[in-house]
Formats: structure tokens, sequence, C-alpha cells
């Protein structure tokens, strides 16, 4: 009996610390009352992010730029007379988690719409869900996977990995560089850019000396570069998650090879940059947005960002701040809240400037037409050349 | 040639780093018989614990290993007295290692708390890189060698050669026959206890700037887990030379794949037990009637 | 001497003993039979201070009842317990050196090189496989280590628990040989716990017998060998089961 006891405990305990984990971060459900109806009523827009475990820095920056542009529009009267209020749910940085938090967030509150995250991995294993609710959705990944989705309510504020491992290439015909080593993710990113630009290299005549992918949650780089290093290579493609990118330009600085280096988005973003220990100097990053930007409304929204927040604002504070903007845009302009009506409005997108790109529908689900070649110098990056399609 | 000079010495620091974690692992299961689940938590501890000595109190480098040692003295009680000693006397072993397991959450989340979940930058203790033709070495993995040879060599002759290590290897043996002849158990449990975490500790100071302050390196203890199997359960030198061929072959795998670099080291241990299942250096003692 | 008055011992809500007083006098031998589950070993433990119990052991003047069994070393009283609990990862060496933790302090700065030597002289076969790890070693010879290990300690009474278990009886025999010249050579007082009555009361002065946590006979060992009660109850068996070998 006692034996029994103990072990209904246990299991009660374990279940419960699982329940706990997908822990709701934010606003709180509220208690269902409808869309279309009072209109007093306050508008609920889902965002799902890690508030813990690995990536919870990254849910950090979401909600810096999400609640920044929430607290914008309710100064301004909101939408359509009514609040505008933001429903966190926490993914832990896992796609099972993910999708755990998509379901909660769905069921637990009556959502307008719902804003994802950039990891694409995360949002694909989300894809039937979102498509099965219906529910407008706008994510900041960047994935070719994305991009040939046939999910009607799902979008993106980013451009796709083929079009970014285009930039890429062609940016290393521009070094003049015939031999290039490339590093990449296991993740939907690296398998997704890396395809691409294999491509690109063959039509352009350059040569991959070196293709390696590295293991998931990979640490110690050092072995990697050592192969990089025997290949003879003259440039190197890094494709990563910040972490793993500022371990990489660490690694690879301390091989120092020498050697002229392009990496993806994450780059060249801040905590990346930080925990590269001043070995990114150099390094050029193809990226979505860059902190020192200086293009209007970008560098103007910027400046109110560190202002708020005492720190700069990353890709992910940016895209998250658009993508409440642009639900908020398409409500207030269609004058109302129903799905339908909010996608049918992202369909007819041409050319509205938001502060990390200019979105425009072009027939598939990434909106954005601009990228950024910057390069990194000391602790900042600057824009070396503005890429358009 | 000199790839493999290079993959070479990068595989014998990470298994010294391996081997660090790996001491003090097998020191608590041979104290209290327990497989300690937050061992990878306390690697990570010891970590941010010394980015706070170094990059937050600004000390001198004796005064980190000074303070270090003490800072990990107590947590390493702490740790005995909050997950060990409330449930020594239960009559079901799972018991301890269930409390091991919600420890390993708890500080997960308690570093959590109190640095944020960005990754940390910490200097290395001395920054560059040693050059030997074109094989390089950052003076950090240096040291890994160095103090974690260091300390090996201090818990050997600690444990086997000095009257205090066989008080303590007696204590963790048989613990009654141990109180019976008058030793002071608990002191030994805790001696124990402080010296595991000071071995794990060191491990996250040495391993900190190379790999980011940050709660993922608590997944080191899966290789050091892998080492202790390979070298032969319960074997502190076992131990040592398994974790150094986890971090050779972790490395040389490369030269084969990728991405499959951590399927290549567990499928090498699969062999390994297979063939000789207590592993290396694996003794069995029995007790005979 | 060891005097033991009116003690109650506890398992939890359990009483396994139930008022037990007796006496051992100095330098003598003093025996305790009964068979299995009487509260024999429950006795020593409750000296030796490992269970929780009520009611007066003293030690010549020292009250033991609530000090802590490292205390209960220190004062020296050492237990040897049954089934040997020799370190079975150390040598018989430093089994035996460990035994001194009792009276060095924990760097080991007085040496003990006489006290080893003494337990050599006892045991021969042990100096024999100084450096053998105590797990290899025969019953008999873990036996003769768990004695050797206690006197280590510098004891002023021994508790031996059962030491005859698992034995042959040739090992036995000289076993309980060695036992009476730690007696006789070092004056040394002994409370021997015996499942086997025989070579108990051959080898005592004065002898109890426990029954169910309490004390049903006592007396001199000599007289109770010819007790018709001992020698249905204990020897009786015995005869039969050495007649039936």
């Amino acid at each position: 009996m006692k034996k029994a006891l103990a072990l209904l405990t246990v299991a009660i305990m374990m279940f419960s610390m699982v329940a706990c984990g997908s822990g709701n971060n934010g606003n709180g459900g509220n208690g269902g009352s409808g869309d279309g109806g009072d209109s007093s009523d306050p508008i609920y827009i889902g965002v799902i992010d890690a508030f813990t475990g690995d990536r919870a820095s990254n849910g950090e920056y979401s909600k810096e730029g999400a609640d920044m542009a929430m607290n914008e529009i309710n100064e301004a009267g909101g939408v359509m007379g009514r609040e505008v209020v933001l429903v966190y749910e926490d993914d832990q940085g896992t796609e099972a988690g993910g999708t755990n938090a998509f379901q909660k967030i769905v069921s637990e509150n009556d959502l307008a719409a719902v804003c994802l995250n950039k990891y694409s991995s995360m949002v694909l294993a989300m894809e039937q869900f979102v498509a099965a609710e219906g529910i407008p959705a706008i994510c900041c990944g960047s994935s070719v996977n994305i991009e040939s989705s046939s999910t009607p309510n799902l979008f993106s504020t980013r451009k796709s990995d083929s079009g970014s491992g285009v930039t890429i290439a062609n940016w290393c015909n521009e070094l003049g560089l015939t031999k290039v080593a490339i590093l990449h993710a296991p993740d939907a990113l690296g398998t997704g850019m890396t395809p691409v630009i294999e491509a690109t290299f063959e039509e352009l005549g350059i040569e991959a000396v070196s293709v390696q992918q590295f293991a998931t949650e990979e640490k110690n780089f050092a072995p990697y570069i050592a192969v990089i290093a025997d290949s003879g290579c003259d440039g190197i493609i890094g494709i990563a998650q910040q972490q793993e990118a500022g371990l990489i330009m660490s690694a690879i600085g301390e091989a120092g090879l020498g050697v002229p280096c392009i990496g993806g988005s994450a780059f060249a973003q801040q905590v990346a940059i930080e925990t590269s220990g001043g070995a990114c100097d150099g390094w050029y990053s193809v990226t979505a947005f860059s902190p020192t930007a200086t293009n209007e409304p970008t560098a103007s929204w910027i400046a109110d960002y560190e202002e708020l927040y005492g720190r700069a604002p990353d890709m992910t504070s940016a895209c998250m701040y658009d993508a409440v903007k642009l639900f908020c845009a398409a409500m207030e302009e269609k004058q109302s809240t129903e799905a339908e009506d909010i996608i049918a409005w992202l369909t007819e997108l041409d050319g509205y400037e938001g502060v990390c790109s200019n979105y425009t529908y072009n027939g598939t689900p990434m909106l954005s037409s601009s990228e950024y070649v910057v390069q990194i110098n000391g602790t900042t990056s600057e824009v070396v050349s503005r890429v358009d399609s | 040639m000199y790839l493999y000079i290079q993959l070479a010495i990068t595989g014998v620091s990470m298994g010294m780093l391996y081997a660090l974690m790996a001491m003090g692992l097998i020191l608590i299961v041979k104290a209290v018989g327990v497989l300690n689940f937050a061992h990878g938590q306390l690697f990570m501890l010891g970590s941010y614990l010394t980015f706070m000595l170094t990059h937050q109190w600004n000390l001198p480098l004796w005064g980190v290993v000074l303070c270090g040692i003490v800072v990990f003295a107590i947590c390493g009680a702490a740790y005995m007295f909050a997950c060990y000693w409330p449930l020594r006397n239960s009559p079901w072993k799972v018991t301890v290692i269930i409390s091991t397991l919600g420890a390993s959450i708890a500080l997960e989340e308690l570093v959590r708390i109190i640095w944020g979940s960005n990754p940390l930058t910490m200097k290395p203790i001395v920054e560059g890189t040693l050059y030997i033709g074109s094989a390089y070495l950052s003076y950090q993995y240096l040291f890994i060698i160095l103090i974690g040879g260091g300390l090996m060599a201090f818990v050997y002759f600690l444990f086997e050669k000095s009257f205090i290590g066989k008080l303590m290897q007696a204590t963790a043996q048989d613990r009654y026959a141990a109180d019976l002849i008058g030793i002071p158990t608990v002191v030994a449990i805790v001696a124990t206890y402080m010296i595991s975490m000071c071995l794990s500790g060191t491990g996250g100071w040495l391993a900190g700037p190379l790999f980011l302050v940050s709660q993922s390196l608590s997944s080191f203890a899966q290789k050091a887990f892998a080492g202790i199997v390979l070298g032969g359960f319960g074997s502190v030198k076992g131990a040592i030379v398994g974790c150094i061929l986890i971090g050779l072959i972790e490395s040389f795998s490369l030269l084969i794949t990728d991405s499959y670099k951590d399927a290549i080291v567990f499928l090498v241990l699969i062999i390994v037990l297979v063939v000789r299942p207590t592993g290396i250096f694996g003794e069995k003692i029995a007790e005979k009637a | 001497m060891l005097k033991i008055t009116d003690l109650h011992a506890y398992y939890g809500p359990i009483e396994a003993l139930k008022g037990v007083s007796l006496e051992v006098g100095t330098g003598k031998i003093v025996c305790l039979i009964g068979s299995n589950g009487a509260g024999k070993t429950t006795l020593l433990n409750s000296i030796s201070g490992m269970i929780k119990t009520t009611g007066s052991i003293k030690w010549d003047d020292t009250e033991l009842i609530h000090l802590s069994c490292t205390k209960i070393a220190k004062s020296g009283i050492m237990h040897v317990p049954s089934g040997r609990h020799v370190f079975p990862g150390l040598t018989v060496k430093e089994n035996l050196e460990v035994g001194t933790i009792n009276w060095r302090g924990p760097f080991g700065a007085p040496r003990f090189k006489e006290d080893i030597e003494q337990v050599y002289s006892l045991f021969p076969r042990l100096k024999e496989r100084e450096n053998q790890l105590a797990w290899s070693m025969s019953g008999g010879e873990q036996q003769m280590l768990a004695v050797g290990r206690a006197l280590m300690g510098r004891p002023k009474i021994l508790l031996l628990d059962e030491p005859s278990m698992g034995l042959a009886p040739v090992v036995v025999a000289e076993l309980f040989e060695r036992i009476v010249e730690i007696n006789r050579q070092l004056g040394m007082t002994i409370l021997l716990v015996e499942q086997n009555a025989k070579i108990a009361l051959k080898n005592s002065n004065y002898a109890y017998v426990i029954e169910e946590g309490k004390i049903t006979i006592e007396g001199e060992s000599a007289s109770l060998r010819d007790d018709p009660r001992i020698r249905q109850a204990y020897l009786g068996k015995l005869a039969d089961a050495a007649s039936a070998e």
C-alpha cells in the first residue's frame, strides 16, 4: 500500500513537472469573449516563443518588440477603438514544446492572430495545427519549406533562405573567392540554405572544398575547424543560430586562418557578437536586420527601442514588432477581426514599410523583399550593401 | 599530418574536461551508491559561480582559486544535505535518484533566475594561442590539461595513499562497519561531496571561457558518463582513461562523418560493452559471506 | 564493567528488547545465546549506539545510552558485527589501519606499528595476506580481520556478534582459541553473542539466554552446560545436527 502510494505520488509529480514546463508566461487567457462581439472587449494576439530553456534569450527580445508595438497601438487608441492585448506562451525552445504551446494558446484564448518565432523547424512542426486552426499567423523563419508551404494563413516577415543563399554565394563571388568551406547547422536553416549555395556556386564556378554539418547543440567546434584548415580554402561560410555562430567565429579566430568569412543572419546578431569574444571582427553577414541600419523608419525605431529597453534590438524584436503592427493595420483597415479579412489584407501587401523590411506579397508566404550585407566592425556591424529583389 | 595532431590535441583536452566531471561523479557513486543525475548541473553551476567570482566580483586569480574552493565546498555540502541526507535511510534507493533529478531541474532554473538565459562570456585564464607548426592549441586548453592532470594526481594521492582517503573509502564501502569502528561517517560523506563539487566546479571554470557560460553546459555529463562506463564503472583510473578515449573518438570521428559525431561515440561505447561488459578496467568486487 | 539495566529497544513501533538487564565483569568473557530473532544483534546494536533505546547502559561510570556511535567507540566499546563487514576494496593492512581512527587524528599522526604487530602475532594468517584485498579472503580470514580491526581501535571491551556464523567447525575452533587468547593475553572484556550455544558455553565464564527480547536464564557457563533446559532447547538440536553430519 505504502509503495503504491509512493509510486502514485512520483507519477503525479512527474506529470505536473511536464505540465508546469509549458507554463503560461503571459497575460493570462481571457474568458472566451468573442472576436466580433462587444466593441469594448480587447483584441487578443498570441505570441509564442521560448521563455525557458536554451533559447530563452530569443523570447526576451520577442517580448520587447511585441510589447513595444502593442503599447504604441494602444496609446494611439487601439484597433477599432479596442485595446490590443498580447497573450504569451512558452515553447521551451523545443518543437514538441512549440506544438503544445500553440494548441494551448488557441484553446484557452479567442485569438485574432498569432505571432510565431524565427526557428523554421519549429514553425514547420506547428504548421499542420496552424492550418487546421485557420488563424492568421506571421512567423520570422526563413526556411525554404516555409516558402513552399501551401498553408494560406501562414506568413513570414523574412526573405527565404534560398534568396539569402543566393545572396551569400554572390557575395563570395564579389570577394573573388574560388575555394570555399561551408560549416552549417543541422536544422532547417542549415540544411535548407546549403544546397542553394552549392547550386549557385556551380553556376559561378566556385568550388565548395569542404561541406560539414555540425551536431545538434554542438559546443566544441575546434575539430571541425581543423578539418576546414586542412582543406585549403580561401573563404569560409558559416550557417548557424546565434550561440553556435558566436562559438564558430571564436574557434575560427583561434585557428588564425585569415580568410574572409561570411555568415548567415545570426552571425551579426548581438548574442553572437558578444559570445565570439572579439573574433567576429571582419565577418560578413547576410541579415534581415541590423541594429545599425541607417534607413528610415528603421533608424528612428532603433533609437526609440534603445531608450525604452537600454539595449539594441535584434532581428527578432524587429520582426515581432512588425508582425503585431501588420496584424493591427490589417484589422484597422478592414475594420474586422475575422481571419479571412486579415489574410486577404496580407495578400494585398505592396510596399508596406516595416522597421525590419519592406513588405510585398509575391505569391509565397515570404513577405520581405529586402536584405542587408553587413560587415562586423568591433562590436557593431556596418551595412555594406542592401540587396532588394 | 598536422590535422591528426590537431584532432588529437583537441580530443585529449576535451577528454580531460569530461574526466574532471567523471571523477566527481564516481566519488559520489562510491560514497553513497547512487548515480547523481544533477552532476551536469553542478558542472554548469561551477561555471556560473566562477563567472561570478571573476567577472562580477572581479577577484584576481589567486582570489578566484581560494574563494572558489570555499564556495564549491559550501555548495557541495549544501547539495548533500538537501538531496541525500533526508533520504539516506529510505528503503528505496530510487528516492535519492529522483531527488537528484529534481535538483537538476531546480539548479538549472535557479541559475537562469539569477544570471538570465543569455549565455555569458568568460575570459580565459590566459588569452592567446600556442602555435606549433600549423597546429594550434589555445592556452586555455593547455590549462585544462595541466590543472586537470594536477587535480587527478591530487585525488589519486588523497584516495589511494592518504589516511583520510582510506577512511573515506571505508565509509563508502561499508557505512555500518565504518560507524562501528568510530569513523565520523557524516563528515566523510560531506567531504566526499565537497571534493566532488570542487572537481566538477573546476571543470566548469575551465570550460566556461571555451564554451560559454550557459545552461546547456550541463549536457557535458552525457559524455562523462559514457567515459565512466567505457573505462569500467566504479574505477577512478578507468573513468579518466575512458573519458580521454571518448574525447579522442569524438574528435577523430569527424574524419568519417560530421553530424553523426555523437552517434559514433555511443556506437563505440556499445561495441566495447558487448565485447567487455565491465569496461576496460572494470573490476568486480564481490563480498564473500 | 559493562552494566545494562532495563534496556528497551525499538525498531519503529516494534519493541525488540523488552527490559533486558545484564552485566559483563571486567576481564571476563560473557556470552549471550539465543535463536534467530531473539534479539541478540539488537542488544549489541543498542550498546554500540546504532538504534533507539531507553534504559541504562553503563560502562564503568559512563552512561552510554544517549551518546553517538562515534563517542561510544571512543569510550572503548568495539562492536564486531555479524557477517564480518570487512571493507572489501581495502587490503588487510588498510582494513587494520582504518581501525586506528578511534584514537588517532584524521591525519594519522601517531604511529600504529605496535598495534598492528600485536594483531599480527594473534593472527599470523593476516600478516601473510597483508596486501590482499579483503573481499578475496575466506570467511574465516575475514572474521579474523574484523576482530583484528576492532583491536586496532584500542578497545576496552569487545562485542562479538556471531563470529562462528557460516564458518566450518575447524575454523570456528581455531577462531575461538584466538578469542580466548585475546582475553587472556590482553585482559580484554568480551561480550560474545552466539547462536552456536555449545562453543559459546565452552569458551566463556558467564552466560545469558535471550528469548523474544527477554533474558530467561543466566548463570555460570560451566553449570549451564549441564542445565537440562539448555540441553533441550539449544544443545539438543546441535547434538542431533552433529550426529546427522
